[in-house]
């Protein structure tokens, strides 16, 4: 009797291991959900300036066959509307959710392009304003205070636009955002002012943290005398433990397929995940 | 399981409406999904597995910046290693996803863009191959002696295969691409995240504490001790770098995008400032 009550505990406790390591199996797997919040509202008017604006933001974002004629044309349209431009992406800029941090670069890439003095202000704003803490509880991975400080050194380097046509107002400005404390915001604007006429150095010198001072001294340098990164393949993970080295343009089967302009004709192609070692698909110029 | 939502930004301004189009292509889609190790339990949901030329939706949006990856060497096809990282880059990213084989889209928790699990055992490969490779190296060439060193190189190499095959049994590694990556990143930041996670992919961790004034929190362990030590934020910003100088099948706005991250990566993310900057 005693020795069927234990092959019965055995068995449950066997069913109960079973059914755990299968819950958790599937816990494991079963994947995050997501949906289309309310998507904000379109933020531009229906005004020349607005329209102008948003035609600008189109072209910038946009390839075209033309290459960069349509971008400059409509960059000529923004620039002979400058001062009313200017209030309008300030407006646009404060609708927009903080997070929106490419459309908010877009719209200060803008008022840099224009210039014009009339888009100082605003740009003096963007770069002097204070960033709000970090968001993010593992900044290492996604930095709400990176993303705001890209925002202010793109703002610089509008601003500097102007200082290098000697606005005194604009050098002026730069030097006023040394006494911020992003070294970030330092070495745009210290490479902005290196490049602006009759800045004496020794007043960079006197304006920057001590130990900042290497700031001055940052080789401007092209990519091509960067150091660059030796033997690549031997971090390809599964090669480097056997020793194998991969040479030329021998991919193990995964050549890339040509980049194509060619839309397929299904709206919505199923992603279908063959295990094919096909090469990726090629460039058809339209 | 978790369930979130999203909010979708200017298609424009992020890029999407450029690369989202050029995704829509059928070749592309079965290669870059068969050689990038898309987990794909992970892209149904509502992550666009069954709309992936849909731009507003996530996976439509990682397929762009895999594009991004791909095309924009003008010689694109010469992924040469000895070539710089915008021909290489796509090879590289491709190889360590593809041994990686567990891509996928979560929601996450606000706080990072993306997350690579269990990158150890790569770096456990790495280190000992290397011991091995040096050992190897210090041999003596006269007979017995290079015959014993060689077996013992021999047994060091074996060894790593099975201990790290081992590791890999029971610690399989994954890339975890969450909310923030699909909808606060641009098309090219994206680009850049998949060569900073498929560097740690390979095995490099970050070795130092982030420098005074950082924007990524000074004193905090993430950085890299310099340029030099190669690590994961060297290739972020050196591929931003050359595609600012030099990318193709662009614009000149995204490229700009490049160069300010670019910069401010150099600037934040290593102890040691590389004595640089972007212009």
């Amino acid at each position: 009797m005693a020795n069927r009550w234990v092959r019965v505990s055995v068995f449950a406790l066997g069913a109960v291991a079973v059914g755990v390591y299968i819950a958790i199996s599937q816990s494991q797997r079963r994947s995050d959900t997501v949906g289309p919040a309310q998507n904000p509202r379109n933020p531009f008017n229906d005004n020349d300036a607005s329209r102008v604006l948003h035609d600008f933001l189109a072209a910038a974002y946009t390839q075209t066959d033309e290459g960069d004629e349509a971008y400059k044309r409509v960059l000529e349209r923004l620039r002979s509307q400058a001062e009313s431009v200017i209030p309008e992406i300030a407006r646009i800029e404060a609708t927009l959710r903080e997070t929106d941090y490419p459309t908010r670069f877009a719209l200060i890439l803008a008022a840099s392009e224009l210039r014009h003095p009339s888009a100082l202000p605003w740009l003096r704003t963007v770069a002097l304003s204070r960033i709000p803490a970090e968001r993010s509880s593992d900044p290492h991975s996604f930095s709400t205070v990176a993303e705001e400080t890209i925002l202010r050194t793109m703002a610089i380097d509008g601003i500097g636009n102007l200082a290098r046509e000697n606005n005194s107002e604009a050098i002026e400005a730069l030097f006023q955002s040394l006494a911020t404390p992003s070294l970030s915001i330092h070495r745009a604007a210290v490479q902005q002012l290196l490049q602006s006429p009759d800045v004496p150095r020794e007043r960079i010198v006197s304006a920057l943290p001590e130990d900042q001072h290497f700031l001055l001294d940052l080789r401007r340098i092209d990519v091509r005398e960067a150091p660059q990164i030796r033997n690549p393949e031997l971090t390809v993970l599964g090669f480097e433990a056997h020793g194998i080295q991969t040479r030329g343009v021998e991919t193990h089967g995964f050549t890339s397929p040509p980049p194509s302009h060619t839309v397929s004709e299904q709206p919505s192609p199923r992603v279908t995940p063959r295990l094919t070692h096909n090469p990726p698909p090629t460039l058809n110029r339209r | 399981m978790a369930n979130c939502t999203y909010s979708v930004p200017d298609l424009n301004t992020s890029g999407d409406a450029l690369y989202g189009p050029r995704i829509c292509n059928q070749p592309f889609i079965d290669w870059v999904w068969s050689t990038h190790g898309f987990n794909g339990t992970y892209w149904q949901g509502g992550w666009g597995f069954d709309d992936c030329c849909n731009n507003t939706k996530p996976l439509c949006r990682v397929f762009a910046a895999f594009w991004l990856l791909n095309y924009s060497a003008d010689d694109y096809n010469n992924e040469d290693w000895g070539n710089n990282i915008l021909h290489w880059g796509r090879r590289y990213v491709r190889e360590q996803l593809h041994a990686l084989n567990d891509l996928r889209a979560m929601c996450g928790d606000g706080s990072a863009t993306a997350t690579t699990f269990n990158s150890g055992c790569a770096h456990y490969r790495q280190v000992s191959s290397s011991s091995c490779d040096d050992w190897d190296k210090n041999c003596c060439d006269w007979i017995p002696c290079s015959w014993v060193c060689g077996l013992i190189t021999w047994i060091c190499r074996a060894w790593v295969t099975i201990t790290s095959s081992v590791c890999d049994l029971f610690v399989p590694g994954r890339l975890e691409l969450y909310l923030g990556y699909f909808y606060s990143e641009d098309v090219v930041s994206r680009a850049g995240t998949l060569v900073h996670e498929s560097r740690h992919v390979g095995g490099k961790p970050h070795n130092a504490n982030f420098p005074r004034g950082s924007v990524f929190g000074a004193g905090k362990s993430g950085a890299d001790s310099d340029w030099g030590y190669q690590g994961a934020w060297m290739y972020d910003a050196l591929y931003l770098w050359w595609f600012y100088a030099a990318g193709t099948r662009t614009t000149t706005a995204i490229r700009q995008a490049a160069k300010q991250r670019g910069n401010l990566i150099i600037d934040n993310a290593f102890a040691t400032h590389p004595g640089f900057t972007i212009t």
